[in-house]
C-alpha cells in the first residue's frame, strides 16, 4: 500500500534526474514503434462517449478505408467508467458501455483494429472518477491487458504531489524547495568550527529558474524546481530546472554535516517564485561531476510558520572528497514523481505479461517536462495542455481554434512541439501535441489542411478527433486527413522530427528558439528514409501574406538528404511533380494559415 | 484571480437541483411524456438527460460549474434546445478554462443567457463566470426560469463587455481596440502609472537596463518579446506597460502583446531618462 501522503523514497538512481539523459528506458520499455494513429472519443464526444457511437466509429474507420492508411488504435478517454471502483477494480459505466470493455475490444479487434483506454496516475480522472491508477497499478494494468487493450493513454489530473488540475494547489509545497538563506557546515570527526556559507555569499545557481531575492537586510534563494511546462509562457528547450550550489573545497576525504537554514512554503510558481517543503542534497566530486553524483537527503522538512519565518534544519551527514565539491541543493521530484507514477503502471504491464505490446501514452500536458524523461516509459508525451476545451458531443462537432493566448489552439500546439525535434526519435518516442482537430467547427479547411501538414511534419501521433459521420469518401476532411503522401511524412521510417530552418521572425536559432508570436511565416524541413526531404512553408498569420520565400538545398540540414543536380519535386497537396534544375525553391505568396509542403528527391 | 467569499449558508446538494430537474422533466411543461430525445440506452431517465456528467459527486454542494452542466445536459437532452454554434462570448470569460470538462457547458449556458458572468473584484473590466460559488435556491430557479422560458433570459448586448472603461476611472490619453477585445492606451505618464496596478516592462537591451530603469518593474528585450510575448510573469488579464526610450519600438512591442491577447498595454511616454533612472 502506497502512502497518499507521500511520495516514497525513489525506486533508484536510475529514476532520477541525474539519469534523465543516460538514454536507458525502464524496466525494458520497447522503442522504434512509429507515432501512434488512430481515433480518439474526447474531441467528438468528450464524457458523453458510448459503446454504440464506439463501434459506429470503429465501422466507420474500415468503410472509409481509414485503417489502410494507418488509422488503426480506437481509443476510449474520459467518461467509461463508473464513478467509484468495485472491489478495488475498474468497472465499465454500464448506461454508456453495457456490454464491458472486453466485448467492445472484441467488437474492434474484430475489424482488425487495435482498442485503446484511458485512465490517469492520480486518484481521479480528469472528468472526476475516483478510478485513478494510483496504488492499484498492477491489478489495473492486468485488468486492462485481460480486457484486450492495445494502447492506454494516461492522464495526469488530480495528482497526489503537484499542483496539477484538479490536485491541491498547496501541493507546490511537495516540487519546490523551501526559501534557502545559508548553509552550515562542518567536519563530522572533530568538533571543528562550523562555518556558515550565506546564500548572499557562497550561494550560486546552476540550471534555470532559482531566484536570489534580497531584501534591505536579508538574502534567500527560492523557486528551486522545475518550470510548470502546462503554459504557454516558457519555452521546453534547454534546462527547465534550477538548482542552488555551494563549492566546498576540502583537504581530504572525509564525513561532513551539513545543516540549512530555510524557511517553508505553498506557494505554486504562478507568476511569483515557487517556495515548498522538500528538499534534495546532492553532493558533486570534481572527478565525476553529476554523473558521479551522490543523493544524501530526500525529504519533506519540517514546516515553518510562514515563509518568512527561517529555521535551521536538523543535520545531514555528506561525504566530501578532496579537493572540489559542489553541494546541490535542489527538488527535481516533480519530474521524479510523475515519472515513477507512469514508471510503475509499465512495471505492471511488463508484470502481467512481459510480452505485451501496449503503447503507453503520456498526458500531463507537459507539465513536468516530459520531453526530458518520458521516453524511459513511454512511447508518447503530450506538451501541453488540451488542444480544445470545447469537445463535442452526438451531433455537435465541437470546436478548434488556430489561436488562443493559452493552450487550447492549433497554434499554441505547434509553436511548441516544432521546437522539440530533439526529444523525440525512433529511440525514444514522440512529442504529442494532442489530438486532432480537423472537421470541428471553428476552423477553416485551409487550417485544418496546415493543421494535418504540421502534425505530419513533426512526427505527432495522428489521432483523429472528430465524429467520422461527418466524413464521406472523397469530402475536404477525406481528402485531408486521408493524404497518403502527408502521412508517410509522419509514418516514415527514419523517425526524424523537422526542423524549422528560418522563419519571418528575427531569430538566431529558428530551429530552437521558442516563437508564440503567430505574426509570422514558418519553413520546415524533414528528412525521409529514401534520401529524400520534405519541405514546408507555413504562414501562421491570419492574414494573406506575399514577401515570396526561398531556400535552396544547402538550407536543408540533413546529412542523409541526397543532393543532386536535378530534383523531382512533389506538391504533396496537388500532386503535381515538377524538375527543378537549380536547387532553389521559391514561394511568392501564402494565403492566411495556408502551407505549401513539397517533397524533394534528387534524380 | 477573481475569487469572491463564498456564502456557506445558501449550500444545496447538487443531487437536490438533479432532482429539481427531473421533476421538472415529469410534471411541468408536459416534458415528461415528451421527451425530445433518443432513447439509446434503455435504462432509467437520468441516464438520458444527465448523461455526460455522471461523474458530478450528486453529494456535494452544488456550485456554478456543475449547475450550468446540468444545466446543459437539460437543454440538450430534455427540451431539445440545439447548442449555440457561436460562443465567442465565453471566450472573454477569465476562468473558462479552470475546469476543462466544464468548458462547453458553462459557455452555452452563459452565451444564452441562462446563466450570467461577474465583474472581477481586482479588474472591473474582466469577467469570470466564478465555477466554485455556490448556488442557492433563488439562483437554482432562475436558472430553470430561464432554461423554459428564452424570454427571461439576458440578452448578450445588453452584458457589459470586457473592454471600455479606463483603470480608476483615468480618462484615457488614446485607446484603440486591437480588434479582439485589447486595448492600447498611450501616453501614459509615470504619476498614473502609480496609481496603476500593472506590471512595468524595460524593453530596452539588457546592457541598458544594467545601467537604470525608470521604474520598478522587469527588463525583457525588445526582440525576446516579439518572439514570445507569454513570457511576461503576468496574466493577459493583468495591467502591463511598456517602456523604452524609443517611442516605435514601445509602439512595436505593445501592438505585438495586445494581438497576443493582453487586454490592457500601456506605454509610458519617453521619458527625459537621466534623472528618473537614478532612483532605480
Amino acid at each position: 500500500m502506497n502512502d497518499i501522503r507521500f511520495p516514497g523514497a525513489l525506486r533508484g538512481r536510475e529514476f532520477s534526474f541525474d539519469e534523465f539523459d543516460n538514454g536507458k528506458v525502464l524496466f525494458n520499455k520497447k522503442k522504434n514503434r512509429l507515432p501512434a494513429m488512430g481515433w480518439n472519443s474526447w474531441n467528438a464526444f468528450g464524457s458523453g462517449n458510448t459503446e454504440e457511437l464506439t463501434k459506429i466509429m470503429a465501422d466507420r474507420i474500415v468503410e472509409l478505408g481509414l485503417d489502410k492508411l494507418g488509422y488503426r488504435y480506437v481509443v476510449l478517454d474520459d467518461g467509461c467508467y463508473k464513478p467509484e471502483r468495485e472491489n478495488g477494480m475498474l468497472a465499465n459505466e454500464p448506461g454508456k458501455f453495457p456490454s464491458g470493455f472486453r466485448a467492445l475490444a472484441d467488437y474492434i479487434h474484430g475489424k482488425g483494429l487495435k482498442f485503446g483506454m484511458y485512465n490517469d496516475i492520480g486518484t481521479n480522472l480528469c472528468a472526476g472518477a475516483a478510478v485513478g491508477t494510483f496504488d492499484h497499478e498492477k491489478s489495473d494494468a492486468r485488468e486492462y491487458l485481460n480486457w484486450g487493450v492495445d494502447f492506454i493513454k494516461v492522464d495526469n489530473c488530480y495528482y497526489m504531489w503537484d499542483n496539477a488540475t484538479f490536485s491541491d494547489p498547496e501541493n507546490a509545497r511537495f516540487v519546490y524547495t523551501p526559501r534557502i538563506r545559508a548553509i552550515y557546515i562542518r567536519k563530522k570527526s572533530a568538533d571543528g568550527e562550523e562555518k556558515k556559507l550565506p546564500v548572499a555569499d557562497d550561494g550560486y545557481v546552476s540550471g534555470e529558474g532559482v531566484a536570489i531575492t534580497k531584501t534591505e537586510n536579508d538574502c534567500f534563494a527560492e523557486n528551486i524546481g522545475t518550470f510548470d511546462g502546462t503554459n504557454t509562457g516558457t519555452t521546453p528547450v534547454g534546462i527547465r530546472s534550477g538548482e542552488l550550489r555551494f563549492d566546498v573545497n576540502v583537504d581530504e576525504d572525509d564525513v561532513y554535516v551539513v545543516k540549512v537554514e530555510y524557511a517553508t512554503g505553498r506557494q505554486p510558481a504562478a507568476n511569483k517564485p515557487g517556495v515548498g517543503g522538500w528538499l534534495q542534497i546532492a553532493v558533486n566530486s570534481e572527478e565525476n561531476g553529476t554523473a558521479g553524483s551522490k543523493l544524501y537527503f530526500d525529504e519533506m522538512l519540517p514546516e515553518t510558520p510562514s515563509m518568512d519565518d527561517f529555521t535551521i534544519s536538523e543535520p545531514v551527514e555528506i561525504c566530501l572528497s578532496k579537493g572540489k565539491n559542489t553541494i546541490r541543493l535542489m527538488n527535481h521530484r516533480r519530474q521524479e514523481n510523475t515519472l515513477n507514477s507512469y514508471a510503475a503502471l509499465l512495471e505492471g504491464f511488463n508484470e502481467a505479461d512481459p510480452d505485451n505490446d501496449i503503447v503507453l501514452s503520456i498526458c500531463e500536458w507537459g507539465k513536468t517536462q516530459p520531453q526530458n524523461w518520458g521516453y524511459k516509459t513511454g512511447d508518447s508525451w503530450r506538451i501541453l495542455n488540451d488542444i480544445t476545451f470545447w469537445v463535442g458531443r452526438d451531433g455537435n462537432p465541437g470546436i478548434g481554434r488556430w489561436f488562443d493566448p493559452g493552450t487550447p489552439s492549433i497554434t499554441s500546439q505547434y509553436n511548441k512541439a516544432v521546437v522539440m525535434y530533439e526529444f523525440a526519435g525512433l529511440d525514444k518516442g514522440w512529442n504529442d501535441p494532442d489530438m486532432m482537430v480537423i472537421g470541428m467547427n471553428g476552423i477553416t479547411d485551409v487550417m485544418c489542411r496546415t493543421h494535418m501538414v504540421m502534425w505530419c511534419m513533426m512526427n505527432s501521433p495522428l489521432m483523429l478527433g472528430l465524429d467520422l459521420r461527418r466524413v464521406q469518401k472523397d469530402d475536404w476532411i477525406y481528402r485531408i486527413i486521408a493524404n497518403e503522401d502527408l502521412i508517410a511524412l509522419d509514418q516514415d521510417v527514419l523517425g526524424i522530427q523537422a526542423r524549422r530552418i528560418w522563419t519571418s521572425i528575427e531569430s538566431d536559432r529558428p530551429d530552437k528558439d521558442y516563437i508564440t508570436n503567430n505574426d509570422r511565416v514558418d519553413i520546415l524541413a524533414k528528412p525521409l528514409a529514401d534520401g529524400s526531404a520534405a519541405v514546408s512553408f507555413i504562414n501562421i498569420s491570419e492574414r494573406r501574406r506575399d514577401e515570396g520565400w526561398e531556400i535552396s538545398v544547402d538550407d536543408i540540414p540533413f546529412e542523409s538528404f541526397k543532393r543532386g543536380n536535378k530534383y523531382q519535386v512533389t506538391d504533396l497537396w496537388t500532386k503535381d511533380v515538377t524538375i527543378n534544375e537549380n536547387g532553389r525553391f521559391r514561394v511568392e505568396s501564402l494565403d492566411a494559415c495556408d502551407n505549401l509542403t513539397i517533397r524533394i528527391k534528387a534524380l | 484571480m477573481c475569487c469572491m467569499e463564498t456564502d456557506m449558508s445558501s449550500m444545496t446538494k447538487t443531487l437536490d437541483f438533479e432532482r429539481k430537474l427531473l421533476n421538472l422533466s415529469d410534471t411541468c411543461c408536459g416534458l415528461g411524456n415528451d421527451l425530445n430525445i433518443k432513447s439509446k440506452y434503455n435504462i432509467k431517465t437520468k441516464y438520458n438527460i444527465f448523461t455526460d456528467i455522471t461523474s458530478f459527486n450528486p453529494e456535494a454542494p452544488l456550485d456554478r460549474k456543475t449547475a450550468a452542466a446540468y444545466a446543459h445536459s437539460f437543454l440538450l437532452n430534455a427540451i431539445g434546445e440545439e447548442d449555440e454554434a457561436a460562443i465567442d462570448p465565453a471566450f472573454k470569460l477569465a476562468d473558462i478554462y479552470e475546469c476543462k470538462v466544464c468548458s462547453m457547458h458553462i459557455a452555452q449556458v452563459y452565451c444564452k443567457g441562462i446563466m450570467e458572468a461577474k465583474e472581477c473584484k481586482d479588474n472591473e473590466s474582466r469577467l469570470y463566470f466564478d465555477l466554485a460559488a455556490y448556488v442557492d435556491e433563488t439562483e437554482q430557479d432562475l436558472i430553470i426560469r430561464r432554461m423554459l422560458d428564452p424570454h427571461e433570459r439576458v440578452r448578450h448586448g445588453d452584458m457589459r463587455g470586457p473592454a471600455g472603461m479606463e483603470p480608476n476611472g483615468r480618462e484615457p490619453n488614446s485607446y484603440e481596440h486591437a480588434g479582439n477585445g485589447s486595448r492600447i492606451v498611450r501616453h501614459i505618464n509615470i504619476s498614473t502609472l502609480k496609481n496603476l496596478d500593472a506590471l512595468f516592462v524595460d524593453i530596452r537591451s539588457r546592457s541598458e537596463y544594467e545601467l537604470g530603469t525608470v521604474y520598478e518593474g522587469i527588463n525583457i528585450p525588445m526582440d525576446e518579446l516579439i518572439r514570445n510575448p507569454y513570457c511576461l510573469p503576468c496574466d493577459i488579464e493583468a495591467n502591463v506597460v511598456v517602456w523604452s526610450n524609443d517611442a516605435s519600438r514601445s509602439e512595436i512591442v505593445s501592438k505585438c502583446l495586445a494581438d497576443a491577447g493582453y487586454i490592457s498595454v500601456f506605454i509610458l511616454d519617453e521619458l527625459d531618462a537621466t534623472d528618473s533612472m537614478k532612483k532605480y
